[in-house]
C-alpha cells in the first residue's frame, strides 16, 4: 500500500538531497562534505542515523513540520526487534516475538531442548498427513520471521518450511523440537559491536547431495561486516549438482552475489551495483 | 457478465466522480473467456473488467514501482553503520519515526462507460 504520503516523502527526501540506493529501495543515503545521514523507510516507519546531530536535529524538524509524524526518539523497537544499547554495542533480540510463537503453538511450558534439530533426519518415519496444515505453515511461517536475528535456527527452520506444502506427523515432530530449541534460547540475539572494522568477509559451504529424496546440496552462507555479521542463509540448491566441487563452486556464485549487494549497499556511487 | 459486475460493486470497486480535467483517464475493457473442461465441454463464459494499463505510462503519470519494504540485512547493515559511525560518543543518535499513513486513494482513474451502459448511471461519471 504506497499511498500518497509514502510518495510525497520520497519527493521530499530527494528533494533534500538523499540519494535512493539502488540496493535497496527502501534506504537513502546523504552525503555532504564529510557528513552522512542513512534513512530507512519502512512502510510508515522510519530509522534514521547519521554523523552529524545539527543535520540529523534539522531534518527531523522539516520532515515533522511537513508530514504528521511522530518521532519516537532512540530506537527501542524496529520491526518487532528489540534494539538494547549498551556502551560497547547494540544487542537486538526478538524474545517478545519467540514467546507469541510459543504461546500460539501451545508450547509455551515446553522442556527446552539443546540442538534445533536431530543430528540425521530421515524422512520416511511416518507418512500420516499432519491433520491441520494451516496451522503447521503459521508457525513455521512465524518462525521464518524469527531469523531475522537468530542465524543460528536457519537451517533448522529451512528444513521445515520444505515440508510446508504436505506435512506428516513426523514433521511436525521437527518443528516441536525447533520449537524446543527456541525456548531454551529465548533470550539469544545479535550483537553489534562498536568500534569493528568496515571490511567485508564472507564464508560458505555447501554439503553434496544431502537431500535423500531429491538428491540436491543445501548451501549455507554468512558474511560479516568488520566482526559483525550481516546477512546469512541456509538454502537447497535448485539444481542436481554432480561434483562436490560443483555444489562449492554453486555457494560460492551464491555468496559472491550476495556480497555484490552488500557492497552496493553501502556504496556512495548508485550504478556501483552494476560495475561489480 | 453480470456476476463480475456484483462483484465489483459487492468489493466498492469504485467511485463514482465527475471526470476531473487535470488527469489522464484510463479506459477499460470487457475481457471475454470461455473456459473448458478437459474433455471439451463448455464449463462457463467468463467475464472480466480490466482497465487498460497502456495509457498511462512510466515516468509520466508514476514513477517506479516498488513495494517500500526492506531487507532484513540492510538494517543490520545500518546499524552496524551506525555503531560505528558515533565511536566516542555517549548518546545513540539514531531515531524512529512514524508517520500517519493518508488513506489509501485510487490509483487510477478509469473512464466506465461501458459498465455505466449496463448500469444505467450518468454516463459522464468516470470511477
Amino acid at each position: 500500500m504506497l499511498g500518497s504520503t509514502s510518495l510525497a516523502i520520497f519527493d521530499f527526501l530527494l528533494e533534500f538531497g538523499f540519494v535512493c540506493s539502488s540496493a535497496d529501495p527502501s534506504l537513502f543515503t546523504y552525503h555532504n562534505n564529510s557528513d552522512v545521514m542513512y534513512l530507512l523507510l519502512y512502510v510508515d516507519d522510519i530509522l534514521l542515523t547519521g554523523s552529524s546531530n545539527t543535520l540529523l536535529n534539522m531534518l527531523i524538524f522539516q520532515l515533522s513540520s511537513t508530514f504528521s509524524m511522530k518521532d519516537l526518539g532512540p530506537v527501542h523497537y524496529f520491526l518487532g526487534i528489540q534494539i538494547k544499547t549498551h556502551p560497547s554495542g547494540l544487542f537486538l533480540s526478538q524474545t517478545k516475538y519467540a514467546e507469541q510463537i510459543l504461546n500460539n503453538a501451545g508450547m509455551l511450558d515446553c522442556k527446552p531442548m539443546s540442538t534445533p534439530l536431530p543430528l540425521k533426519l530421515n524422512s520416511s518415519v511416518s507418512t500420516a498427513k499432519y491433520p491441520d496444515p494451516s496451522d503447521f505453515r503459521s508457525i513455521v511461517g512465524a518462525l521464518q520471521y524469527l531469523t531475522l536475528t537468530r542465524p543460528d535456527i536457519s537451517y533448522a527452520v529451512n528444513i521445515v518450511c520444505q515440508r510446508m506444502h504436505e506435512p506428516t506427523l513426523a514433521d511436525f515432530d521437527l518443528l516441536k523440537r525447533v520449537l524446543r530449541y527456541v525456548k531454551g534460547t529465548i533470550f539469544h540475539g545479535l550483537y553489534i559491536h562498536k568500534n569493528s572494522k568496515l571490511n567485508v568477509q564472507a564464508f560458505c559451504d555447501s554439503d553434496w547431495a544431502g537431500c535423500t529424496s531429491t538428491r540436491r546440496s543445501t548451501t549455507g552462507f554468512c558474511t560479516f561486516l568488520g566482526c559483525n555479521i550481516i546477512s546469512w542463509s541456509a538454502k537447497r540448491q535448485p539444481t542436481v549438482s554432480r561434483s562436490s566441487t560443483e555444489t562449492e563452486y554453486r555457494a560460492l556464485a551464491l555468496t559472491a552475489a550476495e556480497l555484490t549487494w552488500s557492497s552496493a549497499s553501502r556504496s556512495r556511487d548508485p550504478s556501483a551495483m552494476n560495475t561489480n | 457478465m453480470q456476476e463480475e459486475l456484483d462483484a465489483l460493486s459487492r468489493n466498492k470497486t469504485w467511485i463514482l466522480v465527475p471526470p476531473p480535467v487535470n488527469q489522464n483517464i484510463l479506459g477499460c475493457k470487457w475481457v471475454f473467456k470461455t473456459k473448458l473442461h478437459s474433455d471439451g465441454t463448455l464449463d462457463r463464459l467468463k467475464a472480466r473488467l480490466v482497465a487498460k494499463g497502456f495509457h498511462q505510462e512510466e515516468g509520466i503519470y508514476f514513477v517506479e514501482t516498488y513495494s517500500p519494504v526492506v531487507r532484513t540485512a540492510t538494517i543490520r547493515t545500518i546499524l552496524n553503520v551506525a555503531q560505528q559511525l558515533e565511536v566516542g560518543q555517549s548518546i545513540n543518535w539514531m531515531f524512529k519515526m512514524h508517520f500517519s499513513m493518508g488513506i489509501f486513494k485510487k490509483k487510477f482513474i478509469c473512464i466506465n462507460l461501458l459498465v455505466l451502459r449496463i448500469l444505467f448511471i450518468h454516463p459522464m461519471c468516470v470511477c
